[in-house]
Order: structure tokens, then C-alpha cells, then sequence
């Protein structure tokens, strides 16, 4: 259909320019809107198939895991092993080598004061949920300009 | 005495043939005037950081072209000399160098001629990179192997606001016709809408390349001044209540899905609009590269290497495409006025598209990710995260805003590719 407007450029049809404009920006904006509205039904259509593979592949994956991890359970059952313990926690359930790190980073502040490290607590963020260092990291790279 | 009066008069035969009175005769003030504004732009490019990396060899090249004699654009030329004199002939007689060097040729009015070659300036050479449509689409390659298409894939709604921001070119368009430009130069001039430095050289190349100079300076330019353009037409076209708004966070998007991504898009555009091709193919080139992960080293060579030096290479013949006589006219200004019309028509409608996917979702899509339609990559991005934390500075607009970012590149492409087979 285009190439058909191509030689009527300086003839009769483009003479007139509201002509002229009226075919230049339908077609314009037509065919933007004709490409890029079939790529979204192509990329929804792909990302939904890929998904729907991928979660296939994870299903039987997580199917496999769970029959290992049962017939281990068995094992387990008829000879108990002596575990290793888990390692002291410090503060609940917090380890005390990160405490010691999160001391050592106020610390690192640098303004001659002395700081203790009396209660560690898991703060939320507001909007997504994500984690303080998440949250650092997103806006050390969003910050505008 | 006659020493200094020797040196007096060799002084000033220097001065007679330099470019420095050529600055005072006929139209030398139009030049004087061009060099001011390149020193204006080269003070934005530093002192103000306005999209340093093109406005800097942008307005050095005007520069260059702007300083008479200069003769940096001056096209090759071949020139006819007569090998012996002839009587009543006013051409010049070659010597015997000129005779050794290009050989005699006997011409049917039985006279020997010598035709003396004499090579054109550095950036005539250089600008065939442009006139013949190879840097724009290398910057794109560039462009493609920096560009995460995921955000895209996530959300593949996105493209609907790539494609909104376009429709400015469109109306654009109609305001250049009726203003009474030619149908090529209104076309040239709409592209500047696409906020797309390297789409919009090379749609003006092929359309209007007499109007490069002061399409690349206003494409450019206004690209710089995203941040100050597109808040206040953001803010007038939106709500607190939109603006606010918090979008949930995008799928992760596997590598086979990046990976596939271009190759499709080549497929469907290259097919459908085969005029695009060169830009989209060299965008969708470049990012399979990058998601590939197979050839890291071209890769890296397309972001750096490559496109540093296709931008130097670019940005000066651009710049030395304005000189004053093509400059410094009525048209200038009406560009430049056009310019600014197409990029906030370009907004303004990403925006408008924006808020209609507002509607249409229920709330789950902040109307600000529009603007970022206009491509300007990452810089509308940003703006729409900037404007976006205004109002809630807990929300995080950046990802989505990607999105329709990288869609509006693709949309630009493709709207040039509609203009130039169309109007070619």
C-alpha cells in the first residue's frame, strides 16, 4: 500500500496539502501503531509459552527433588546420624559475625563519636517489600540527575 | 629601512589572505555570528553538561567550517589547465609538476589539457559517513548492545506508549506543511519528535540533507533539555492521585526470551516495513550480541570502541554541515520552533496514552511512564522516575519507565522508516 503513495509525491494528489497531510499521518501513525501493537501480541503470546515450558520444566524438577528427598528421609529414618549443631546465634537469629560487621559499618561513620550496637531489627520498606540493601542499591542508581 | 618595509609588506599579504578579513567583508559577519554560537554551544556542552558527548563535537565542527579559508568541507575538485598557452584562452597554464603528476589529455578542439585533482577538506570526507546513511544506524548498533530490552518483555503493553510518543512526529508533520515547507523537509523536521539523535540524521540525510545542520543542533538540543521540557507538561496532564501511583514489579525475563527478542523484532519490522531495516537490523544487531553472551568482545567494542568514534566522527560532520549561509535563516528558527512542538506533542501524547492504560488497568499504571515514549534513552526514563518520586518518593518508576523507553526507539525507527517510503 505504501509504495503505492511513493510516486504521487509533486503530483495532483500531494498538490494539496491537506491531502498531503491527511495521508502522511494516518499511514504514519496506522503503521507505527500496526507494528508495534503485533510485536506486544507476539511477545505476550512468546513470554506466555516460554513461561508455560518453563513452569513445566520446574514442576518436574521440584517432582524429582521431592521423590529424592522422600526416599532420603527413608534412608535417614532407619540409621539416625549424630547432625552437626548449628552454629550459636547471637542476637536471636542474627549471626554474630554480622553483627560484628553492622558495628563495625556505624563505626565506619567516621564522626568521632562512640556507638554501641545494643538491638538489631529487620526494618520494612514501604512500597515492594524490598530489602534495606535493595533499596540502598535502587536508589543509588535511580537517584535523578 | 627597506628590510622593514619588506617585512612590512609580507605582514601584510599574510593578512590579506587570511581568514581573519575575510570576517570583515560581504557576508564575514554571518560567519562571526556562527562562531559565536558554536562558542555558546561548546560553553553548554561544558559548562553546563548539556549531552556533552555529541554538542561538543557538534559545535566544534561548526566551528571549524564557520572560520573562512578553513576549507574543511570543501568537496574535491577536478580543475582544467591548459598544457601549453593557447591565445584568447583565460585558463590557467599547468606547470611541469602538474603536467608529470596528472598526464595531458587532447581535447576534440585539438588543445592538450592537464586536469589537476585538488582533494577536499578532512570533514567532506568524513561527512560521507552521514550522507551516505552509515554512522546513524552504527550509533544504533551501539545503541542496541547497551540496551536491556527486559523491562520491554516484561511488559510488552509498553509498546502501545512507544507508539503514542510518535504521533507527535506525525502532527508535527502537518504544522511544518502548513507552514509551508516542502513535503521532504516537513518530514525531516517531524522526526526531531522521535527525541532520536542518530534516526533523525538519518532520515534528514536521505530527505533534506541541506537541513541537517540545524535539525541535528535542535534534535540535540532539546534531547539535552529532556529534563526541563517534559516535567511541566507531565504534571499538567496528570493527577496527584495518578502520579502516585506504585506499579507492581516486573517478571525476571529469562535469556532465551532476551535472546529471541531481537531476532523477532528484525523479522516482523524488516518484513512489514522494509525501510526500517537498516536502523532496526544494526539496534537488534547490536543487542543480540550483548544477550547473547557468546561474543563479548564485539560486544563491548560496539558499546565502546565503536560507537566513541562513529560519535566523533558524527558529531563533527554534523556540526560542520552549519554553515552561516545555511544557518542563519528564517528556516532556522522555524525548526527550531517545530522542533520543540514535536517533542512536547511527544510527550503530551505518551502521557495521554499513558493515562488511558490507567483506565483501562484500574489504577496499576502510573501515567508518567508515558512520557518516557519519546525515546531519549535513559534520560526520559529518568525524568519519569524523577517526577514520579515527586509525589511519592518511595516509588520507583525507573524499570517501567525503561519499558516504553526502548519502545519509543523502535517506534521512532519505524515512524522514519513510514516517512522515508513514503516521502523518498
Amino acid at each position: 500500500m505504501l509504495t503505492s503513495f511513493t510516486p504521487s509525491v509533486g503530483t495532483e494528489l500531494f498538490d494539496n496539502k491537506g491531502m498531503l497531510m491527511a495521508v502522511i499521518t494516518a499511514s504514519g501513525i496506522v503503521v507505527v501503531f500496526a507494528i508495534l501493537i503485533l510485536l506486544i501480541f507476539i511477545f505476550y503470546a512468546y513470554g506466555a509459552a516460554f513461561r508455560a515450558v518453563t513452569e513445566a520444566g520446574e514442576r518436574k524438577k521440584a517432582k524429582a527433588a521431592e521423590a529424592a528427598a522422600s526416599a532420603q528421609t527413608a534412608v535417614i529414618t532407619e540409621t539416625p546420624a549424630a547432625t552437626e549443631a548449628p552454629a550459636p546465634l547471637a542476637d536471636g537469629e542474627i549471626p554474630g559475625e554480622i553483627i560484628a560487621v553492622i558495628a563495625a559499618a556505624v563505626a565506619s561513620l567516621g564522626d568521632g563519636k562512640a556507638y554501641r550496637v545494643k538491638k538489631v531489627v529487620r526494618s520494612r520498606t514501604p512500597a515492594a517489600g524490598r530489602t534495606p540493601w535493595a533499596t540502598s542499591g535502587l536508589f543509588e542508581n535511580t537517584r535523578p540527575f | 629601512m627597506e628590510i622593514l618595509s619588506s617585512i612590512w609588506d609580507s605582514i601584510l599579504s599574510i593578512l590579506n589572505e587570511s581568514g581573519l578579513l575575510f570576517l570583515f567583508e560581504g557576508d564575514g559577519w554571518k560567519n562571526a555570528i556562527m562562531i559565536a554560537v558554536a562558542c555558546f554551544l561548546l560553553y553548554l556542552a561544558i559548562g553546563k553538561q548539556f549531552e556533552p558527548l555529541l554538542l561538543l563535537p557538534i559545535a566544534f565542527g561548526m566551528l571549524l567550517v564557520n572560520l573562512p579559508l578553513s576549507g574543511v568541507m570543501d568537496v574535491p575538485l577536478t580543475e582544467l589547465k591548459l598544457a601549453a598557452p593557447v591565445s584568447g584562452s583565460d585558463l590557467a597554464i599547468a606547470d611541469a609538476t602538474e603536467i608529470a603528476k596528472y598526464g595531458q589529455i587532447v581535447m576534440p578542439d585539438g588543445n592538450t589539457y592537464v586536469e589537476v585533482a585538488h582533494s577536499g577538506g578532512l570533514l567532506y570526507y568524513l561527512y560521507l559517513g552521514v550522507k551516505l546513511g552509515i554512522y546513524p544506524p552504527l550509533i544504533f548498533l551501539g545503541i542496541g548492545a547497551m540496551s536491556d530490552f527486559g523491562p520491554l518483555l516484561a511488559n510488552p503493553k509498553s509498546f502501545i506508549l512507544g507508539a503514542a510518543a510518535q504521533i507527535g512526529i506525525f502532527a508535527t508533520f502537518c504544522g511544518a506543511i502548513l507552514l509551508g515547507f516542502p513535503a521532504k523537509v516537513a518530514g525531516a523536521i517531524a522526526i526531531i519528535g522521535g527525541a532520536d539523535g542518530p534516526t533523525a540524521i538519518y532520515v534528514t540525510s536521505r530527505l533534506a540533507p541541506e537541513y541537517l545542520g540545524p535539525i541535528a543542533v535542535a534534535a540535540y538540543s532539546y534531547m539535552a533539555l529532556v529534563p526541563i521540557i517534559q516535567p511541566p507538561i507531565m504534571r499538567a496532564l496528570t493527577t496527584k492521585k495518578e502520579r502516585a501511583v506504585v506499579m507492581t514489579q516486573l517478571r525476571t525475563v529469562s535469556k532465551t526470551e532476551k535472546i529471541m527478542f531481537p531476532i523477532i523484532v528484525t523479522i516482523v519490522v524488516a518484513l512489514l516495513l522494509p525501510s526500517a531495516a537498516p536502523l532496526v537490523g544494526m539496534l537488534m544487531l547490536g543487542n543480540l550480541m550483548r544477550e547473547s553472551g557468546v561474543v563479548k568482545r564485539i560486544s563491548d567494542a560496539a558499546q565502546n570502541e565503536l560507537m566513541n568514534i562513529v560519535t566523533i566522527f558524527l558529531g563533527t560532520t554534523v556540526g560542520a554541515t552549519a554553515r552561516a549561509e545555511v544557518f542563519l535563516t528564517k528556516e532556522t528558527l522555524l525548526i527550531v520552533f517545530l522542533g520543540l512542538a514535536a517533542f512536547c506533542l511527544g510527550t503530551a501524547f505518551g502521557v495521554i496514552f499513558g493515562k488511558l492504560m490507567y483506565v483501562f488497568t484500574g489504577g496499576k499504571v502510573n501515567p508518567l511512564i508515558g512520557s518516557a515514549g519519546v525515546s531519549a534513552v535513559p534520560m526520559a526514563a529518568r525524568v519519569s522516575q524523577k517526577v514520579g518520586q515527586e509525589t511519592n518518593p518511595s516509588n520507583y518508576l525507573l524499570m517501567h519507565a525503561l519499558g516504553p523507553n526502548v519502545a519509543g526507539v523502535i517506534g521512532s525507527a519505524v515512524a522514519a522508516g513510514v516517512l522515508l517510503a513514503v516521502l523518498r
